[in-house]
């Protein structure tokens, strides 16, 4: 916490619920024979959650994303780094139900994320018995059939005594959403939540997201590949390449004017069907370079992890990983080559 | 459970054993009060006599009563079994599960507790320990034998705690705050119900079988008498050489009898908690086989010679238990030569059935009931697929029909190298092909997907996801097909690698010609890369257009839902809606149109009549509020 670069970026005069500060994390992987070899999942992120705002984080597989929330949600212990609950560093030893109460999570897969011998009864009754916001009783009962009408699970006596496998993709989502609700948390932790719903299903699930926000105040990291979903739903976003956050800012800004060499290539490549005459597949004919794939993070390169990769690369990309760089309201890019074009003021030659 | 319970093996087995646990429990009073027998009681009068009314199962060489016996050792060998299977499963739960949730250190340490008892060796042990404990009652011996049996089941259950205790929803209730020793006994455990179901039983089969084993060997109480002190009797008094079989022969095949009960329930239970094993149960087969006779093919010529293939009236189901589920409805569409055909559609919208039926892959219970599948090659030469034996489909595939899958992984052969399989395949299908040539074909495949010919000699493992999907993809093309059917073939790879995969698929099916059928749910890639797009729902094509149309104008309620469930990449953000309700179940589909229940257009009727896919302009729609539009031009494609 010592220079500007580090910290992520903040909404002026808004107090960040739960922060990551230079958090980093390796894993151990079996080296057998002796070789204790480590995963570099996480290098460095820092990311902040307000109150009342959606925060995404997006990147592809094996860019960390995931990592990050199970590192929100306690799951994994950081190699360095801090997490800060209400600008106060979270102890590693004392954990438990206290960081729990403020902080929540919602899975991604609807069908491993509930027992599947338990009822929507037992799922959504546990919560509130262990933090006490109910009672046994009638009070239980009603406090149940609030939270499935928040996550519009209706008529709530239809839904209470089904078993999971009963339960629709979205209807499962709901009740884990609806679970993570009963704890009362103020923080929400959505990891791909709809990636593994059917197409038809999803809106209604960041709709639902988008509600908790905006009536319930909530702060929620909402971690995705589906980079037209962060734009539909998040306020703020994060992108990350193996496991480095490589540019932030307000989504509109990020994904509608991307910096960051890999954010370009990222946003490039997904289909958008209303650009079908400007940046068509079936119309370009035009040489394509080899194509690059994210780096082994056994053995990542230095500096930048980007720079076997990109096109801009300089010597000066492999010896550190560049500091941010600030070019807008809150929107930082670590890049040299951003930089450098910034500090000669040239126009954007793209 | 119940599903077990209803299986007629299980239902015998739990009869059998239901009538031993009776004569084990009244067995004295059977004795005293019904035979007036004393199993123990010596008769020098009647020493080794035959069955006979007075002694119905004969009796022994020193005149005792053998069905008196036999009734009165059911106890013994019960208790012993009880006793070995309640103890040896607590033992194996309290072990397994604390290794399999706490992990680490304690981990560590009871998995080495276990191997060492697993290493043992067992009735050696038992032999021992019995030989000094003279008097050993079925109590003891039941102990022992769970001392010395706990640890193969301990290894599976810690096996399967592990994998529970990384499960989504183990640390979901972590998450809540709940506390270790409930996620373990509330969430944990009931999911090795199965596991300890089965354990309580092998370990109620061994109890018996030690106890007789030891019995036999003279190491229980003299005074007791059990199913294998009797048979060590007989044996030891030369019965077998006297021609005794009725002193050795009951307790023998109470023995069977009882574990064979045993047998018969876990058999059952395996089958209720892995269903995967019973295959097509026998009332499936023959409805499967009516099905099969029924069918009947009329050949069939097609419309055109610039369709590769025409599928018309396509109907597949699956057959079950509870009647036959329609996956694919009367399904029609032409692909023309060199054209891409998108098929998107949700879960349970039939694609992958309609896929998997037209390249001719589908296996039962899924049997196609009506429809013809019209391949048209190059020389104009038509074959309906769908009635092709598997020997006649042979020649077919992958030199007209290849297909390339979601998972490389699984598509590509892991212990073979990559160009071998390319090989293989390139020589299985022109067979005068030298080595030399197969491997510069293999070479010129994988250039054009971008990989180095160095590469050939890799294995999967050693490549990246989207170069194995590369690699599946130039597998596809070795033998210049005709039709290419892809099934989600970039559902697993990156953004920035799926752009790259299907620019390359694009440049090379300009460069040879091939027609694709490619099948996803994103329909906002497919609207990029095909020519025309099919919209399945409920196992029907609801909407077939140019994929511009079904993008900027789609007719059906479904496909304009299905477009406004993307949000925009680089249009305003509006607040958008999904589609209320879920997807039908196939079970029980909804009666007329299957979208009506989640449509926002629906009149009366629609929960009536099927709509008929009706031909609008270009566009071709299934859905009532288009019919009297233009009734003249009503074609059903």
């Amino acid at each position: 916490m010592t220079t500007n670069a580090t910290l992520p970026p903040r909404r002026s005069g808004e107090q960040p619920v739960l922060e990551a500060v230079n958090l980093k994390i390796n894993f151990p992987v079996g080296g057998g024979l002796g070789k204790n070899q480590v995963v570099h999942a996480l290098d460095a992120a820092s990311v902040a959650l307000t109150p009342g705002k959606i925060t995404a984080v997006v990147g592809e597989s094996g860019s960390g994303k995931t990592t990050l929330a199970r590192l929100f949600a306690r799951m994994y212990q950081p190699t360095s780094g801090t997490i800060l609950l209400d600008e106060v560093p979270v102890d590693s030893k004392k954990l438990g139900r206290d960081y729990n109460r403020a902080v929540q999570m919602v899975f991604q897969d609807p069908f491993g994320s509930l027992n599947s011998m338990k009822t929507v009864r037992h799922h959504l009754q546990r919560p509130l018995l262990i933090h006490g916001h109910a009672k046994r009783g009638q009070a239980v009962e009603q406090r149940i059939h609030e939270l499935l009408e928040k996550v519009k699970l209706t008529p709530t006596i239809d839904f209470i005594d089904k078993m999971p496998h009963q339960l629709s993709g979205g209807q499962r989502q709901r009740v884990s959403i609806a679970r993570a609700l009963a704890v009362e948390p103020r923080v929400l932790l959505a990891d791909e939540p709809i990636s593994m719903l059917d197409v038809s299903m999803r809106l209604d699930i960041l709709n639902l997201l988008i509600e908790l926000r905006d009536v319930d105040q909530l702060a929620i990291l909402y971690i995705t590949h589906d980079i037209a979903s962060a734009r539909y739903l998040a306020d703020d976003i994060h992108v990350m390449y193996a496991g480095q956050i490589v540019e932030s800012g307000s989504a509109q800004e990020v994904i509608n004017g991307p910096r960051h060499p890999y954010t370009r290539e990222l946003i490039g490549a997904v289909p958008d069907p209303d650009k079908l005459r400007e940046n068509n597949l079936r119309s370009s004919h035009a040489e394509r370079p080899a194509p690059g794939e994210p780096p082994n993070l056994i053995t990542p390169p230095s500096g930048c992890r980007f720079t076997p990769r990109c096109p801009f690369a300089t010597a000066a990309c492999s010896e550190a990983f560049p500091s941010a760089t600030e070019i807008g309201d809150r929107h930082q890019v670590a890049c040299y080559w951003v930089a450098n074009q910034k500090s000669s003021s040239c126009p954007d030659p793209v | 459970m119940r599903n077990a319970l209803s299986d007629r093996r299980a239902q015998a087995g739990l009869l059998i054993a239901l009538f031993f646990t009776a004569i084990a429990i009244f067995g004295p009073l059977i004795n005293e009060h019904v035979l007036h027998q004393n199993p123990l009681a010596i008769d020098l009068e009647a020493f080794g006599q035959p069955p006979s009314s007075a002694h119905l199962l004969g009796t022994t060489s020193s005149g005792q009563d053998v069905l008196a016996q036999l009734i009165a050792g059911a106890s013994q060998s019960m208790i012993a079994g009880l006793v070995a299977a309640l103890l040896g499963t607590a033992i194996a739960i309290i072990i397994g599960v604390t290794a399999g949730t706490l992990g680490g250190r304690i981990d560590s340490a009871l998995t080495a507790v276990t191997n060492i008892f697993l290493t043992l060796p067992g009735f050696a042990l038992i032999l021992i320990v019995a030989g000094y404990t003279s008097n050993a009652g079925p109590v003891l011996i039941g102990t022992i034998i769970a001392v010395f049996g706990w640890a193969g089941g301990s290894r599976a259950l810690r096996a399967q705690s592990l994998s529970l205790r990384n499960r989504d929803f183990v640390q979901a209730s972590r998450m809540i705050g709940e506390s270790r020793i409930r996620v373990v006994i509330v969430e944990v455990l009931p999911h090795l119900t199965g596991w300890v179901t089965v354990m309580l039983l092998m370990g109620f089969v061994g109890g018996i079988l030690s106890e007789a084993g030891l019995a036999f060997l003279g190491l229980s109480g003299v005074d007791t008498v059990s199913w294998g002190t009797m048979i060590s009797q007989a044996q030891a008094q030369n019965a077998l050489l006297g021609g005794m079989w009725w002193w050795f022969a009951p307790p023998g095949l109470c023995i069977v009898a009882l574990g064979g009960s045993v047998a018969l329930i876990n058999f059952a239970l395996d089958q209720s908690y892995n269903p995967r094993l019973s295959g097509l149960s026998r009332g499936q087969l023959n409805a499967f086989q009516k099905i099969k006779k029924r069918v009947q093919r009329t050949p069939k010529s097609p419309q055109s010679s610039e369709n590769v293939l025409e599928i018309s009236g396509l109907t597949v189901e699956y057959v079950t238990d509870r009647g036959n589920v329609v996956a694919c409805k009367q399904v029609s569409l032409n692909v023309r030569r060199g054209e891409i055909v998108g098929l998107a559609g949700e879960s349970g919208s039939g694609k992958s059935t309609l896929l998997t039926s037209l390249v001719r892959l589908d296996r039962p219970p899924a049997v196609t009931t009506s429809g013809s599948v019209l391949f048209t090659d190059r020389q104009g030469k038509t074959t309906d697929l769908v009635s092709q034996s598997e020997a006649e489909l042979r020649p077919l595939r992958w030199t007209s029909i290849s297909l390339v899958l979601q998972s490389a992984m699984t598509a590509l052969n892991p212990v073979m190298r990559l160009g071998d399989q390319f090989i293989d395949v390139l020589q299985t299908h022109d067979t005068t092909l030298s080595k030399a040539a197969a491997q510069k074909k293999t070479h010129e495949l994988l250039k054009n997907v971008g990989i180095a010919p160095n590469r050939s000699n890799s294995y999967p493992h050693e490549m990246s996801g989207g170069m194995r999907q590369r690699a599946t993809i130039a597998l596809a093309l070795a033998c210049d097909p005709e039709l290419v059917v892809m099934d989600e073939p970039t559902t697993a790879v990156d953004v920035v690698m799926q752009r790259q995969i299907l620019a390359n698929v694009l440049d090379l099916q300009r460069k040879f010609g091939f027609a694709i059928v490619f099948v996803t749910h994103d329909l906002s890639l497919l609207v990029e890369i095909a020519d025309r797009i099919a919209i399945m729902y409920a196992g029907k094509i609801i909407e077939v257009a140019a994929a511009e149309e079904i993008w900027n104008a789609p007719q059906h309620p479904y496909t304009v839902g299905l477009r406004d469930s993307f949000p925009p990449l680089s249009q305003t953000t509006v607040s958008l809606r999904g589609i209320p309700g879920a997807p039908p179940d196939l079970r029980n589909p909804p009666s007329g149109c299957s979208f009506h229940p989640r449509c926002p257009l629906k009149f009366d009727g629609c929960d009536r009549d099927e709509p008929e896919l009706l031909q609008i302009g270009e566009t071709s729609v299934a859905c009532h509020q288009y019919e009297g539009a233009n009734p003249k031009e009503m074609v059903i494609q």
